[in-house]
Formats: C-alpha cells, structure tokens, sequence
C-alpha cells in the first residue's frame, strides 16, 4: 500500500464554549460523512474532523491539511471565538498554512466576526450571523457543499439542472423551483436551471452540452400526472442509463395511479407549500447529489492507486439496481468482473437478486475492494 | 467471493475520553459511527461478532437488530451471530423481561461471578474478577480482536478495560486489530509495540488517576494479574500474525478514515482466516 490519502477531508473548528458550534459541526458531519444512526446509509463518506479546542479554552491543534489531497477548513465564527485574544493568531496560522488548493471558509455566526482582523475574512465568507436561524443549518450545508462541488469540478461552469414535469399538473411548481434555482438559492449561477423540452433525448442533451452525464442532474417534479407522462418515463430511463444524478421533487397531492417503475433508489424531497425551508433542502440534495458523483469515482481510483488494486472496476455512484447492472453489464472491460458501488454493502436479499440479474459481475464497496484485494 | 464463514470477533470498542477525541478532531458521533460500521461490515462479510460493554447504551441492540434483519443468513440463526458478553456486575442489572426481549436476536453469555479468593474479599476486588472473568470466556470463544479507543483509568479493574482484553488476547495467541487513530487506550498499545513504553500503563499511574485510591490499593493487594512486569513482557512480544503487512498494521494504528479502519480490519481477517467460498 502506497499511503492512501482521501481526495477531501473537511475540518470544521469552532470555539469550545460557542454553544451552536457542536450542532453545526455535527450537522455537516452527518451530512458530508454519514449519519450513524441512517442504517440505510448513503453518505458521501468524505472525511469530517471537528476541531473545538481545549475545553479550558485553547485553540486545537491545526488541522492535518497534508493528510488529504484537498482540505476544506469551515471555522465558526462566534462571539466566543471573536472575543478570545487567543484565537487570532490561530487563525493566521491556519490560513498561512492551507495549501493554494484547500478550501478557506469563515463562517460568521455573529456580527461582530465582520470586525475581525483576519485574512480569513478576505475569502470565502458564509454570512449566517443576519440569517434566520432555523434556517442556519441548511445553507451553511448548501454553502460548503456548493464549495466542495466546484473545487471538485476544476471549472466553474454551472452545473445544469433539467427539470421534467408533467404539464398537466407540474408547471406551477416547476417555475417555483426553477425561479429560486436560478436566482433565489445564493449561489450565483452555479446552477443553470432549465425546463427539459418535452421530447428531448438525455443522450442527445449531454452531447448538445457538451457534459459528461455527470455534470448534469436530472429533477423530476412527480406529481399526481407524471408516471403517465411516456416523455417523463423515458427522460427517467434515459438518464440513469446515462449515468447522470437524478433528484425526485415529491409534489404527489392526491392519486398516482401506479408509480414508475424505476424512479426509485434517488433521493426525494417532500414538497409542500414551496417555504424556503423546503427549497433549501431541494438545494441542499442537488448540491449533495452533484456532489457524489463528483466524488465518489475519484475516491475510488485513489483507493484502487493506493492499494495497489486493479483500476478498471466499474463504478456507481449509487447502489446497483436492475437498471444500472444491466448497463453495467454491457459496458464492462473484458474480464471485468468487480462493480464498485457506496459503503453500505448491500443486503442479503438485494444482492440475491442482483446475483440472479448478473451472476459474471461482483458488486462490491470500497470497503470489499480493499479488504479482498491482494495488492502486495 | 469468499466469507469469513460465522468466525467470531470479538470488539473492543470504547470512550477513550473527551481530551483524547478533541485532540484528533472526533467525537462522540465518530465512535458511534466505527462501531456502528464495524458491526455492519463484519456481520456483511458473514461473521459473527461479540461485545463485552453495555449494548443497551446508544440504543445499539436496536441498530444490531436493524442490521441482522438486513444480513440475515437463511442457514444461521440471528441469535448465534451476536454474543453479548455480560460480566457479573452488569448482569445483575439486566432484566429477565430484557433478556426475553433480546433472546431472538442476541446471544446473552451470562459470565458466573468467580469464587471469592479470601473469606473477606472486597466489592472492588470481587467486581474487578467478574470483569476478568467476563473477558477471559470472550477471548476463548473469539477467533480475533478488534480494540479501538479505549478509556485509560476509572475502571473497575486494575488496568483499563481494553488494556486487559489486549493482554488476555496477545497471551491466548489471539490476532488483535489495533485501530489507534481514536486515542486512548488502544493508541497506547500500539505504542508500546514500538518500545515507548506508556506512562499511563503503569501502576503508578493508574493508582494517581484512580477514582478511589482505596478501592485500587485493595486490588494491588489481591495482586489481580496482570502484574507490571508480566504486562510488559507479553506486550512487547512480537504480536501475533493478523494477517495485515507491517505497513498495513501501522496504517491501522494511526488512521482515523472511518471506512479505511474498516477496510483494513476486514482485510486483514480476510487473508488470517481465509474461508471456503460462499
């Protein structure tokens, strides 16, 4: 083994008597790591330190940058933090020992972190200190992983989002949703937000984009009239055959005759009456699903590099279903067996199926390759 | 693809304590999260596992369930694939209304409390042989060890939990995993293997740290094994072949990657005990 260094690891620092710097730190690992207690897994599984300091009130140690390929540093900037002498040269010495890579983010929790005579200040700053507070939580998640997302990326070009919709019942919403990706979110124009032309092709989309099927998420409104929509049903099929993030708005109000088949295994957000709670949190799974497939065959080739391990496995960057095997299937290298998929492993049950479905490919996690694999 | 076929492992997996976890930039979340996984991945690989601590705690016999439902393996019964380990002292506190509620799921290994050594043996004493009395049934029924974290005095005994579970191990020849990057008592293990003897591994120590001198002194008294020297003998012996390389064993005590302690943890049972294909 040659060292394995995960390509991002993010630290988050708060001051040890900052009463909401736990919550926050805690918020982001479950939601860049994993939340122990989501059995179903489905964490991103990027590396999360949370750094608070001597409970005496002494800053931490600085954060190990050097021990992943891309550091992000989040420090919460609060009253206590502010008010401690000990604190600023901390801070100097962090922002002067990041790397031209790593990630810097001040995260103001108050205002008097504005007067700050800090470098940090000249970055990346997340303004929470003026935001409602229930509030907080969500868009400091949505800041860091839009960071995450376009350091990841290496280009600035906006991720586009397709949305589909049922035009009998879907266009309200659609525009709703639509309006606050494109200038309602903060973020810029990071996202470019598009109705997806009834008709289109995915295949045909991604090469009139010039995207990698990656680079572009598909956002199906699913009301009551979608599933009986063919164009909504082929626009599903198409992208995850493709390969590309697909993210379900739940906006069902009433009846659905019978769902889509193969709509499921993506993440879905409850739609309600559109508050910017809820838009928020349809950020925040865009951003998170960008941002898994983004990262999740990186991780895999540093793992496969590191460990001396074969670098042509198949990768999902969501668990296998019948859809993905088969494209799978067709697409592996001549004697390439192995499907690498997320941590958790799959269940008895699921993987009973897929043995049935492929029994010439191997699903298995990253946690499987490494443990199976020879590489001495 | 290869399983480890029912083998047991046993899991030594504790609070090292808050200064340790800061230190490292952890929590509470964090260990949570490695037992958590550790449990998924080895009963995922077709293992077994047992546990000495109190899996009431953290609500983990819920998780064990959730997740034995979900690796369920038609030809071995959920009960036989997790063994709770209960030492004298906390068995007295589980009820009979518990252990019904658990019998379909877990396996409950009531240890016997141990004769009294002398007519007037103390509390301290007494409780200090059932917690050695519990670990050493584990370490016979167990095929490997996995420690990681670990708290460095206030225990019962006379030296911390998992210092014990290490030592009872190393001397039944018995592969350990030493997971180090979480601190505490397992990071001092790896660190005698290199011939840094810990200050907190010493009677010294514990008996500066313990949270009744009186109670300890009782126990040195008893002259409960391990005595110091036998301590430092055994454990800084050549440790037994676990089937991970020198590199990888040395990334394993100092890594705190949550899916890379894992990885290497199965890896290195994967290629100790290498079992008929599945």
């Amino acid at each position: 083994m040659t060292g394995y260094r995960p390509a991002v690891a993010v630290h988050v620092v708060w001051h040890p008597r900052c009463a909401v710097g736990a919550a926050l730190g805690e918020a982001l690992f479950g939601w860049l790591f994993e939340d122990p207690d989501e059995l179903a897994g489905g964490g991103l599984r990027i590396p999360v330190r949370l750094w608070r300091g001597d409970p005496a009130g002494g800053p931490p140690p600085l954060p190990p940058y050097e021990e992943s390929g891309l550091a992000a540093l989040v420090v919460l900037l609060g009253d206590e933090l502010v008010a401690d002498p000990a604190w600023p040269s901390w801070l100097d010495q962090a922002v002067t020992a990041a790397r031209p890579d790593d990630l810097l983010l001040g995260v103001s929790l108050t205002s008097a972190a504005l007067e700050l005579n800090s470098p940090l200040l000249d970055l990346n700053l997340i303004r929470l200190h003026d935001v409602n507070p229930n509030r907080r939580q969500a868009l400091l998640r949505n800041r860091v992983t839009h960071a995450l997302c376009r350091r990841l990326a290496g280009t600035d070009r906006p991720v586009r989002v397709f949305l589909s919709h049922a035009k009998q019942d879907g266009v309200a919403i659609t525009t709703r949703v639509r309006d606050y990706l494109s200038a309602g979110s903060g973020l810029g124009n990071f996202f470019d937000a598009q109705d997806l032309p009834e008709g289109s092709r995915w295949a045909d989309l991604l090469r009139r984009e010039a995207a990698a099927a990656a680079e572009v998420v598909l956002l199906t409104v699913r009301t009551d009239g979608y599933a009986g929509r063919d164009w909504c049903r082929s626009e599903v099929l198409e992208a995850k055959r493709a390969g590309s993030p697909i993210v379900v708005l739940d906006a069902l109000a009433g009846l659905e005759p019978r769902g889509f088949r193969y709509l499921g295994n993506t993440p879905a957000v409850r739609w309600s009456t559109g508050r910017p709670a809820e838009l928020d949190a349809l950020l925040g799974v865009l951003l998170q699903e960008t941002l898994r497939f983004r990262h999740f065959p990186r991780r895999v080739a540093d793992l496969c590099q590191a460990y001396r391990l074969p670098d042509d496995p198949r990768v999902l960057p969501a668990p296998p279903e019948l859809l993905t095997v088969l494209r799978a299937r067709d697409q592996a290298p001549p004697g390439g067996r192995q499907l690498v998929y997320p941590d958790p492993p799959l269940g008895t049950d699921e993987l009973a199926l897929l043995a049935e479905l492929a029994p010439d490919l191997e699903p298995v996690t990253p946690t499987g390759l490494i443990s199976r694999g020879s590489g001495r | 693809m290869t399983g480890l076929d029912g083998l047991l492992v046993a899991i030594s997996i504790s609070e090292p304590g808050e200064p340790e976890l800061a230190a490292r930039g952890l929590t509470q979340t964090h260990l949570r999260h490695a037992f958590v996984e550790l449990a998924r991945q080895l009963l995922a690989a077709d293992a077994s596992l047992s546990y000495g601590g109190d899996l009431r705690t953290g609500g983990y016999t819920r998780t064990l369930h959730a997740l034995l439902r979900t690796y369920r393996r038609p030809d071995r019964p959920a009960a036989h694939r997790i063994h709770w380990y209960l030492a004298p002292p906390i068995a007295t506190t589980v009820s009979t209304a518990e252990r019904a509620e658990l019998a379909p799921y877990l396996t409950v290994v009531t240890v016997p409390a141990p004769e009294p050594a002398a007519p007037d043996e103390s509390e301290s004493v007494s409780a200090a042989r059932g917690f050695t009395a519990m670990r050493q049934a584990m370490t016979r029924d167990a095929a490997a060890r996995v420690l990681l974290g670990g708290r460095l005095s206030g225990q019962a005994g006379r030296w911390p939990g998992l210092i014990e579970e290490a030592y009872l191990a190393r001397k039944a020849g018995q592969p350990q995993y030493l997971a180090g990057g979480f601190g505490g008592a397992t990071a001092r293990l790896t660190a005698a293997r290199t011939g840094e003897w810990p200050a907190e591994l010493t009677t010294d120590h514990q008996l500066t740290q313990a949270g009744n001198p009186d109670d300890y002194q009782q126990l040195l008294a008893a002259d409960l094994p391990p005595t110091e020297p036998q301590f430092l003998d055994l454990l800084t012996q050549p440790p037994v072949d676990n089937g991970l390389d020198d590199t990888d064993n040395q990334r394993l005590a100092t890594t705190t990657d949550l899916d890379e302690i894992n990885a290497l943890i199965l890896r290195g049972l994967h290629h100790r005990f290498p079992g008929p294909t599945v």
